[in-house]
């Protein structure tokens, strides 16, 4: 069994509005060990991006509060500590690669000087051992001609190139851990297909354990380990991936798996998951019970306990009580 | 349910509505209604890094029919020009060359007038349906005005029909009231298509309707546009970057590269024996929701040249496994594999 | 017909209650509410004929009977601020209602057909703004000549620029939008896709900056006041009163003080609403999209 690097207890992050609050995160319970890729599952809304934010504590604060949980990393609470720890932290072991390439870029800096800066905050190397490394780093995620395309602006690069960039920057100070938040999403097919082969092998290379966000669930069988499934703020399932797509347990990991318009498919329809995300999350019970096709009385009434079904395979369902 | 039934007696009297044909277009009996040929359309660009102005060759000789009743897919990535041409065939942007014919009429041609009658039979579904509506609209309105601007109807009258149609797509009539930005995207998406269907066009461009929807909902939608085609008898011309989604509705698919259609065909074929290097690596390239399906072919390599200076020759050499010296001095010609398959690629005739 | 009245009232109402939410917009509001039922209600209000001169009781001080003093000719200066509460006003709206109407109308045409109109307007556009508005504002009055009509002719002229600035501005902007596109796809003409979309969507804006003007409007009318190129005696507009009044700023302040205080509120109430509607129409879009 592999080692804990990061594990998140009863994680709740809050926004309050004027309209109510929403609960973005609402008691979440995750862990990924070392050297692993963990896929974080599920679709707009369900709060996918904010545990990730959570972590790294950057959440926007005057709506969003994170209310309660524990987030230990190496042993340590991180919401536990100070502003300055967590800037020295992020970055240099856990980093982050953000969803648009396009808008996390500086426009104004040369690419060389942001992977730069990047190393320069967190190591404290001169300034031609740095440069070097800003080099090495850009060759690593397979940038052609280094030196000159450091000398190249942003909007320069293509999108592809651009979240190369990103990912050279995230893994320059050689993290921990890496929070991908949908690396992917905004690119090409074929570019996307580029990009996560150049996730696998930096992850074999480097062996960093790497949080991968998305709603594409073709994404999370080609690159995850482990997979945990949100929706409405809550895990409903975490499992192997192997686990995940030949048994799914929970109701909304079957509805989303059978969804997905396969290429040797017959015609017909496309099996659905009736009704759509609930906007409130103000509702007792199961979040999933009104588009359950499987839903019992006790699913309205009460919230469904986690259970350990099978070897590291957790449901929160009553099915699977 | 009562969806069902309503819609049964509802394609009766659409069917019999058909034939009496209000919307002012004569109604040939040929199995085309769409025929596109060699369509071009260039984009003049400023150049102040290049110093000399280049031209954005978005659209670059596209030729294609479409059947009554039938889909044909565009697929290709981001600059591919597929986009352009579902606007280009609208004449929402001008053409720069080329020739359209809807239903044996020439329509490159007519003026603003006369093209205007066409918007009844040919419609279009946004990919940001927030965007194409004007915010300040209630749905009443979105969906209403083609019916006020065309068919003169006001009122009462006009929102009956509007809830007909958000019936039609599976809202709630009773949202007629609501403003866009109250809607869920693919509450959003079903609006668009409600517009889309106001007029009973023939024809609809699919711009990319499911692109910016979640798995569960873009499953509705595709659902909901199925329905409708077999209901109505509508073709669609589906564009998309997602060639699942695309080969769930087409009959027929052509692949778009920098501005030119590399490969089209059955649907059914082209994905059991895709013939054109680029084809075969959009296929491969699409993640498999198998954690246990070996990737077979590595990820291509490269990125999509700038379409400003496109490459000379084949425009996929730069990226092509198994180019050859032939590939980087001329352009392919289409290759005829039989039953409507084509392929634009050298290496066929070898 | 019936319908839009009420969706026009609800819109009024929603609005309302937004901008109680933005506490200074509220009390600009309460400002202006304030100093619109006393220019109504003026002749009920008023103890005295605000003409009437009483040359007897000149630069008496507030008293009972004179609640806010004489003047130097001994009119009720009380009188006078309530009666010059409708002529303010009345300049202020009349003046920026009339720049509104044209500076938009003429935005929306160059904004969306761009070309020689475009230039032409937008050349007027930049030869006027090229001058101080103030003044322009001496240059027209002067032209005119005095009186009530013209100063809400005067500065009704050196508003419109501004205003189809602003709007051309937004029109450019929204012009690009997907859903002017989606209109043209389906068979709107230009002239309804300007006044049925575009238009609505730069009201806010629109609003927004008119209130502000208005403010400014209500000063410019009191300096032209000042000046002695307004409002002619013995029509009680502030800035004359204020002007008239200086001499006796030493022995009686308060024949200065009250029109100063009441142009004061004025300028202050209308531009604590725009900005409080500035305020409303911003993040109530923003705050629609929670992720």
């Amino acid at each position: 069994m592999k080692e804990v690097l990061l594990e998140i207890i009863n994680l709740k992050t809050f926004f309050y509005t004027s309209t109510g609050i929403v609960k973005a995160v609402d008691g979440v319970n995750l862990r990924i060990h070392k050297d692993e890729i963990l896929g974080l599952v599920g679709e707009s809304g369900c709060g996918k991006s904010m545990t990730a934010y959570s972590i790294i504590r950057l959440v926007p604060s005057p709506p969003g509060r994170i209310v309660e949980g524990k987030v230990l990393f190496e042993g340590e609470d991180l919401l536990k500590k100070s502003e300055r720890e967590m800037r020295r932290i992020r970055g240099g072991k856990i980093s982050m690669i953000f969803q648009d390439p396009t808008s996390s870029l500086n426009p104004v800096y040369k690419v060389g000087e942001q992977i730069f800066e990047s190393i320069k905050l967190h190591q404290n190397l001169d300034r031609k051992t740095i440069k070097k490394r800003t080099l090495e780093m850009m060759e690593a995620v397979r940038i052609p001609e280094p030196e000159i395309r450091s000398e190249a602006y942003p909007h320069q690069f293509s999108g592809g190139m651009r979240q190369r960039v990103l990912i050279a920057m995230a893994v320059s100070c050689n993290p921990t851990l890496i929070l991908a938040d949908e690396p992917t999403t905004a690119l090409d097919v074929t570019i996307q297909a580029q990009i996560l082969e150049l996730l696998g092998e930096l992850r074999e290379k480097l062996r960093t354990s790497i949080l991968f966000i998305t709603h594409d669930l073709g994404v999370v069988a080609e690159i995850c380990d482990r997979v945990a499934v949100m929706y409405c703020g809550k895990i409903v399932e975490y499992a192997s991936v192997v686990t995940l797509f030949k048994n799914p347990a929970h109701p909304y990991t079957k509805g989303l798996l059978a969804a997905v318009p396969k290429i040797t498919g017959s015609g017909g329809k496309l099996p659905t998951i009736q009704g759509s995300v609930p906007v409130s999350t103000d509702i007792s019970g199961c979040k999933f019970y009104s588009r359950c096709n499987q839903a019992k009385d006790i699913c309205s009434e009460n919230e469904p306990p986690s259970s350990e079904i099978d070897r590291e395979h957790i449901v929160s369902c009553f099915l699977h009580n | 349910m009562s969806l069902r039934a309503a819609r049964s007696t509802e394609n009766i009297l659409f069917l019999a509505f058909y034939t009496i044909n209000i919307c002012p277009l004569q109604m040939e009996n040929k199995k085309t209604l769409l025929k596109v040929m060699d369509l071009k359309k260039y984009f003049q660009v400023e150049g102040h890094l290049y110093r000399k102005k280049g031209f954005v060759h978005a659209v670059d000789g596209v030729t294609f029919e479409i059947e009554r009743g039938q889909t044909l897919g565009v697929a290709g990535e981001s600059g591919c020009g597929k986009t352009t041409v579902g606007k280009l065939i609208l004449r929402l942007i001008e053409p720069d060359s080329g020739e359209i014919y809807f239903d044996g009429l020439r329509i490159q041609d007519l003026d603003p007038k006369e093209m205007r009658k066409l918007r009844c039979d040919m419609s279009i579904v946004f990919q940001d349906s927030q965007s194409s509506f004007n915010p300040r609209m209630t749905l009443n309105d979105i969906i209403g005005r083609p019916l006020e601007v065309f068919e003169f109807v006001k009122g009462p009258e006009k929102s009956e029909k509007v809830k007909d149609l958000l019936k039609k797509v599976g809202m709630n009539p009773a949202s007629i009231d609501r403003y866009p930005h109250e809607l869920s995207g693919g509450q959003q998406q079903r609006v668009g298509i409600a517009r889309a269907l106001a007029l009973k066009p023939r024809f609809i461009v699919l711009d990319e309707p499911t692109s910016a929807l979640d798995v569960s909902v873009q499953a509705q939608i595709l659902n909901l546009l199925k329905d409708l085609q077999i209901l109505y008898g509508l073709s669609y011309l589906f564009i998309s970057h997602n060639l699942t989604a695309v080969s769930f509705l087409s009959h027929a698919i052509a692949i778009m590269y920098l501005g030119k259609i590399v490969e089209i065909g059955p649907t059914a074929e082209l994905f059991q024996s895709p013939h054109h290097p680029y084809t075969q690596a959009l296929i491969a390239a699409i993640p498999v929701p198998d954690p246990e399906y070996r990737k077979t072919a590595k990820a291509i390599r490269g990125d999509v040249p700038s379409s400003i200076f496109p490459p000379d020759g084949c425009r996929f050499h730069t990226r092509c496994q198994i180019r050859r010296s032939m590939c980087k001095e001329a352009e392919p010609k289409f290759h005829d594999l039989g039953g409507g398959h084509y392929v634009a690629c050298h290496l066929e005739s070898t | 017909m019936n319908r839009t009245f009420l969706t026009i009232l609800t819109k009024l109402a929603l609005s309302w209650r937004a901008l109680r939410k933005n506490r200074l917009a509220t009390v600009g509001a309460y400002m202006v509410l304030t100093l619109v039922m006393i220019g109504i209600l003026a002749p009920w209000l008023a103890p005295h004929d605000p003409i009437e001169q009483n040359l007897g009781k000149p630069r008496r001080p507030p008293s009972l009977e004179y609640p806010m003093g004489t003047d130097e000719f001994g009119r009720c200066i009380l009188s006078r601020i309530l009666y010059g509460s409708r002529i303010s006003l009345t300049i202020g709206v009349t003046s920026i209602g009339m720049a509104m109407v044209v500076g938009v109308f003429l935005g929306l045409v160059a904004g969306y057909y761009g070309g020689l109109l475009d230039g032409f307007i937008m050349r007027i556009v930049d030869i006027m703004l090229a001058f101080p508005y103030f003044l322009l504002a001496i240059a027209i009055v002067i032209l005119l000549g005095p009186g009530f009509f013209n100063i809400i002719i005067t500065i009704a002229i050196y508003s419109v620029p501004t205003f189809t600035r602003v709007v051309r501005g937004l029109v450019l902007s929204q012009k690009q939008k997907e859903y002017i596109e989606a209109a043209k796809a389906f068979g709107e003409n230009n002239s309804n896709i300007i006044f049925r979309y575009l238009l609505p969507n730069c009201i806010p804006s629109i609003i927004v900056y008119g209130t502000l003007r208005i403010g400014s409007a209500i000063l410019v009318s009191s300096i032209l006041g000042f000046l002695g190129l307004g409002i002619t005696p013995p029509t009680p507009e502030w800035g004359v009163m204020l002007s008239s009044g200086r001499a006796y700023f030493r022995a009686a302040p308060h024949i200065v003080f009250f029109p100063g205080f009441a142009i004061m509120v004025a300028v202050l109430g209308f531009n604590l609403i725009g900005d409080g509607l500035r305020d409303v129409f911003d993040p109530r879009l923003r705050e629609e999209v929670i992720k």
